[in-house]
């Protein structure tokens, strides 16, 4: 679909049009759950998730300004639910904590078919700070853009490209010093 | 150079390159990482279930009760009561609050499956599995009222049968539903109040013989199937694998016409839109009359009900009209 035609479905789903809308589910529900299964590691209940996450972005589309945010717009919805999933789940761990309770969390990265060289950068990712390595993780392995991780984290896209370009530099330099060890 | 490695574009340039070569082969390396398949969702299932729920308007946004944005909070938590006094304003106001203490078999009885079915819809999904397991309640509480007109002769024995037959069926759904809705955080409660509908059931199983009784044990096996399978649930874990919810939006109700018009029929008052899809068995649009004795099958659209089949019923094949009209739930089979 090309920003046009998105343009125009957008423009048709904000004037009610339920088929219109439709088609946005469409072309974004697989990328969408990919992200929801991830963080919750079931399929029923990233199915439920991924049902409310547009039932609401239909409630406040016409929140979205232009095609380009749309997608980065429902990553920050599906966010949301997600950490209401787990607080509903956990009612007595502190909402403040809940981001770092994704304790059904499944694995983007197949281990089993892992190269030589991407289990050593798996071995040092670990060591670098939690926003560098949530970026990496991000972009690599689950294929998200800059501006889709910048509505996820928060953070504007200017930063989540230094962060990425910090991330880098210090994964090649402890890279560099585990193959001279 | 990350994006080039993202899109998988050839980053021999930067790999000849003394300085950034270090950089490019670690890109290419993130880039390739393989990625783990996951379970595939039943994407159409979730995309009829969205347009399903957006396909009720939404309260706060319709004509005068924009005015009451501020009350938004407090009308979510109370959909189903407002639902309900909209309901009771759109009606006769006495045959409509008499509806929700009708019992099956009354003319009025459709009105108060209608007023449940808005309920459920515009419930919060974390509501909906307390609210079907109420209405399997209110099922089993009919029962026992439908076994005491029988018994002090106010329904012959065969319309008992027909309307018992037709209550266990709602309860089965609703008890169902309620579990299956319930799946991932099963409740005490949902388990303590099947635990009474079955104690309901056993004490109007006793009083009840032949069919009836059948029927009823019917019920009795569903409720405690779906006790034993919350249980279940539970030592399980999250990991146990639940029917899909799958709204049902189809009533149906029988009986004589009290009142028909070229755009609508009601039998009491349960009123019918006609469309022009609507289909007429054994009779015609032009011959519909108070009096007519009829099965409707319709679906529950934007609130309102619409007529999807009309079959006329002859007086030679039902000896006593069943006034048993009945509304299917809302709900998973």
């Amino acid at each position: 679909m090309t920003e046009a035609e998105l343009k125009e479905i957008l423009k048709q789903a904000q004037s009610g049009d339920s088929e219109a809308f439709a088609r946005i589910y469409d072309h974004f529900s697989v990328k969408v759950y990919r992200f929801i299964y991830f963080r919750v590691g079931h399929k029923e209940v990233a199915e439920d998730i991924l049902s409310d996450t547009f039932v609401k972005s239909w409630r406040k589309i016409n929140q979205v300004n232009s095609p380009t945010a749309l997608s980065a717009w429902l990553y920050q919805i599906a966010k949301n639910n997600i950490i209401d999933y787990y607080r509903l789940k956990k009612e007595t761990v502190n909402l403040a904590d809940v981001q770092d309770f994704l304790e059904d969390e499944a694995d983007p990265i197949d281990q089993t078919n892992l190269g030589f060289e991407q289990r050593k950068i798996l071995q040092v990712l670990g060591s670098l700070p939690e926003d560098q390595q949530q970026v990496i993780k991000y972009k690599f392995f689950e294929d998200l853009s800059n501006d889709e991780i910048s509505y996820i984290m928060g953070k504007t896209e200017g930063t989540i490209r230094v962060l990425q370009h910090r991330a880098i530099i210090r994964l090649k330099e402890l890279l560099t010093k585990k193959n001279g060890d | 150079m990350a994006k080039a490695a993202k899109e998988n574009r050839d980053l021999s340039a930067w790999k000849k390159n003394r300085q950034t070569s270090p950089f490019a082969n670690l890109l290419s390396e993130l880039s390739k990482f393989p990625k783990a398949s996951i379970p595939a969702p039943d994407l159409a299932r979730v995309r009829n279930q969205i347009l399903d729920r957006i396909s009720i308007p939404e309260l706060e946004k319709s004509g005068w009760l924009s005015s009451l944005s501020a009350f938004v909070p407090y009308l979510r938590m109370g959909a189903g009561i407002v639902a309900t006094l909209l309901i009771v304003t759109s009606l006769a106001l006495g045959t409509s609050v008499a509806a929700l203490d009708s019992s099956p078999g009354s003319a009025i009885y459709p009105l108060k499956k209608i007023v449940e079915n808005i309920e459920l819809k515009l419930a919060p999904a974390d509501k909906k599995a307390a609210l079907q397991i109420k209405f399997a309640d209110n099922r089993a509480e009919e029962v026992q009222q439908v076994l005491e007109k029988n018994q002090s002769g106010q329904l012959s024995n065969q319309q008992t049968q027909q309307i018992i037959a037709a209550t266990v069926n709602d309860l089965q759904k609703s008890a169902t539903a309620a579990v299956t809705a319930s799946g991932k955080r099963p409740k005490t409660s949902i388990v303590n109040k099947l635990t009474d509908i079955s104690n309901k059931l056993r004490a109007a199983s006793i009083q009840s013989e032949g069919q009836v009784k059948i029927e009823i044990d019917k019920a009795l096996q569903t409720a405690q199937t779906q006790e034993q399978a919350i249980k279940n649930l539970e030592q399980a874990g999250l990991k146990v694998e639940t029917p899909p919810i799958v709204m049902d939006n189809s009533v149906k109700a029988s009986g004589k016409l009290t009142s028909a018009t070229d755009v609508s029929v009601s039998i009491g008052t349960a009123k019918f839109l006609l469309t022009k899809d609507t289909k007429f068995i054994n009779t015609s649009a032009k011959d519909l009359k108070a009096g007519l004795l009829v099965d409707i099958a319709g679906q529950i659209k934007d609130n309102k009900s619409y007529a999807t089949q009309i079959t006329a019923v002859t007086e030679t094949n039902t000896e006593t009209p069943a006034p048993a009209a009945n509304t299917d739930s809302p709900i998973v089979k």
